[in-house]
């Protein structure tokens, strides 16, 4: 799938370009408004990452282009978190919306899910990664056969890793997605219970699913 | 009008009442000057007709007036502006006369004489005359008519003069006023005009001069109090700003300083993959709290200017705090200490920013906790006082005057514990903006026994939207 990403600044693009193309993305890269502009209506794109402070053409009307055209998804950029942009940018047809700094399995996610938006995955009941099962309506796990106690957050915190198996999921996603935590907390209480989990899922065994990611978070796959 | 400057309006307010009033005094004066004269007149003539009776009685008869109008005649001597006729009554034609407008007066006197004895008419010339008539006696018995006239020539002249000088007069006297109006104006705006020069001293650099309250009026006075005070507002809060860019400064520097010189250090030789996976974590996680760091800013910045952002919801405090609870369990258990949510209450609110409250809150208090104590999330609603969180932690007691600090930015009541916890220093910076967005309030107590609380007070459901006007 081919992703156009508008940014000026180097760093960013350079890193964007590399994180997507690693991702299994193929990236071209714009670093002024008018550049981008004259991409997005040259060629198709499944999804467009868009600054909104660009040099020639600012991020709005590049949108605004793109959404005269046609309804690629668009996932804006921005340093400033102001509700007034955002609204802006929602109004002017972008479809999601990332303030600076942000991480980026974070971004990541979000392009995952813009580029999957038309088929509606539906998680299948039961999850299997190597010896490990889960069953979500019976609410049960298996390992190597062998019945898991999992509290009702543990339980979800677990098939939300096996579902995004060998996706790296930061502590914020992780809070947000099983806590319902939506900002940014100082707290370890991620880490605690993932330390848990593992000891759960992972302690006896000899092949461990769950892998930190220092620095970025954790993955759930099998790695032999 | 609307732009023109208070001393120019002033001036032509004054301007204008003085106007009118020299207008009116003109005014008032003409008429009482042309009263008096008509008055004056009227006596006159009552004298001298008097004295034409005194004459006739002498007289024997009414055909000796005709032989000898002497003695009448005396009488108009010196009297230029005066004439006398004196007629059989019902009869147009004169006994004695003397001068023309004597004997037209005789036949004006018959056709205009009514109630009021006094006549007002004109000569063929145009003057203007005043007739007074009236009976005379001669000594025989008989009657005669008498009147007797005055020409108001004069007094025209002085009327007219009055008038004249007074309308020349009226310019003059109008620059005057304005003049002088202006004058009063700027004067008496004097005090108003110093205060803007000291108020233009006033500059960021230096919010610390104060005006002087001694030697104002005293509607200015509070004017000049109530500036001081916002100054004092302004002094504090410029304080505040300017400490806290030196605090985030400072708190941005160390991290920053740590990065550049792991990665320095790092680079200056070439070592195996794995070091550089390992500084490039540890640059991960430093970042990351520096990320939040910035973030957390962004949040206070715009909680104190969005109030609008809001997005109020019903939110049911109870079960926002077992969802906060919950997620702080594994580390609560970790760490032996039990967190109890206690009562309930429903009120109107931004969830996500409530539930960070009360996260941050909780948070901290763990973290406080001895080995094998509890945490308290205790709600109460009262329906006048509004619903109330507080969350209470048993630990070391927090001496009194860090507590109204606890909530400033980056404040530590222990200086020695630094931020290698993970902490941005604003948790409760941002704890006390959010509640202010609600038009609440925050506060924190620590008793003797080592219990400290701190209170999330919102306002009773009356209240919720006041604060947002």
């Amino acid at each position: 799938m081919r992703i156009l990403v508008v940014e000026d600044e180097p760093k960013t693009a350079d890193y964007l370009r590399q994180g997507l193309s690693e991702s299994g993305y193929v990236v071209d890269v714009a670093t002024h408004g008018i550049d981008g502009r004259h991409l997005a209506q040259e060629s198709e794109y499944d999804l467009v990452v868009l600054d909104v402070n660009l040099p020639g053409a600012d991020g709005w009307s590049v949108l605004q282009s793109i959404r005269s055209r046609g309804s690629t998804p668009v996932l804006m950029l921005t340093a400033r978190g102001l509700l007034n942009d955002k609204l802006k940018g929602f109004d002017l047809g972008a479809d999601d919306y990332l303030v600076k700094p942000f991480q980026f399995p974070e971004l990541l996610a979000r392009v995952r899910r813009l580029l999957h938006r038309g088929a509606l995955t539906i998680a299948p009941d039961v999850l299997r990664i190597a010896d490990l099962d889960l069953d979500h309506r019976r609410h049960r796990a298996l390992r190597g056969g062998t019945r898991i106690n999992l509290t009702a957050k543990e339980f979800a915190l677990l098939r939300l890793l096996m579902r995004r198996s060998g996706e790296v999921l930061t502590r914020a996603q992780l809070a947000s997605l099983v806590w319902d935590m939506n900002f940014d907390s100082d707290t370890n209480a991620v880490e605690v219970a993932i330390g848990r989990l593992r000891a759960k899922v992972d302690g006896p065994f000899e092949r461990k699913l769950i892998h930190t990611v220092r620095g970025v978070g954790y993955v759930l796959e099998d790695r032999t | 009008m609307r732009t023109a400057s208070l001393s120019l309006r002033l001036a032509l307010w004054v301007g204008a009442l003085g106007t009118s009033l020299v207008c009116a005094v003109i005014g008032f004066s003409y008429l009482a000057l042309v009263q008096q004269l008509d008055s004056q007149s009227r006596e006159h003539l009552r004298g001298k007709l008097e004295q034409v009776q005194h004459v006739l009685i002498e007289e024997p008869s009414v055909r000796a007036i005709r032989a000898d109008t002497h003695g009448l005649n005396d009488l108009l001597i010196g009297h230029d502006e005066l004439h006398l006729a004196v007629s059989r009554p019902e009869s147009d034609v004169a006994l004695a006369s003397f001068s023309v407008i004597a004997r037209e007066s005789l036949h004006r006197v018959r056709r205009g004489i009514g109630q009021d004895p006094y006549v007002d008419w004109r000569a063929g010339d145009g003057r203007r005359l005043l007739s007074l008539a009236a009976q005379g006696k001669v000594r025989n018995g008989e009657t005669v008519a008498v009147v007797v006239t005055v020409d108001r020539r004069a007094d025209d002249r002085l009327q007219a003069a009055f008038l004249r000088t007074s309308l020349l007069a009226l310019p003059a006297a109008l620059a005057l006023v304005m003049a002088g109006a202006w004058w009063i104006a700027r004067r008496g705006l004097k005090p108003l005009f110093r205060l803007r020069q000291a108020v233009t001293a006033v500059t960021t650099r230096d919010l610390s001069y104060r005006l002087t309250e001694n030697g104002l009026p005293a509607e200015l006075r509070e004017v000049a109090a109530s500036f001081n005070r916002m100054l004092q507002r302004l002094e504090d809060g410029v304080s505040r700003l300017f400490q806290f860019s030196g605090d985030l400064a400072h708190e941005m520097r160390t991290p920053i300083s740590n990065l550049l010189g792991k990665t320095q250090v790092t680079l200056s030789k070439a070592r195996p993959a794995d070091e550089y996976r390992s500084v490039l974590e540890s640059n991960a996680e430093e970042l990351e709290r520096l990320g939040r760091l910035v973030n957390d800013m962004l949040f206070l910045a715009q909680a104190e200017h969005a109030q609008a952002a809001l997005q109020r919801e019903a939110v049911d405090l109870k079960q926002d705090a077992a969802r906060v609870a919950e997620f702080f369990e594994p580390v609560a258990e970790e760490r032996q200490v039990t967190v109890r949510v206690d009562g309930a209450g429903v009120i109107q609110a931004d969830r996500l920013m409530i539930r960070r409250a009360i996260s941050n809150l909780v948070s901290n208090a763990i973290r406080h906790t001895p080995r094998g104590r509890s945490v308290t999330v205790r709600i109460t609603e009262t329906p006048d006082a509004g619903a109330t969180v507080s969350v209470s932690n048993s630990g070391e007691r927090i001496s009194p005057e860090h507590l109204p600090r606890l909530f400033e930015r980056f404040y530590r009541a222990d200086p020695g514990r630094s931020r290698t916890q993970g902490g941005t220093g604003l948790g409760l910076a941002i704890v006390k903006s959010i509640m202010k967005l609600h038009g609440g309030n925050a506060n924190a107590e620590s008793g003797p026994g080592g219990i400290t609380s701190f209170h999330l007070v919102f306002p009773n459901r009356a209240q919720y939207d006041q604060p947002r006007n």
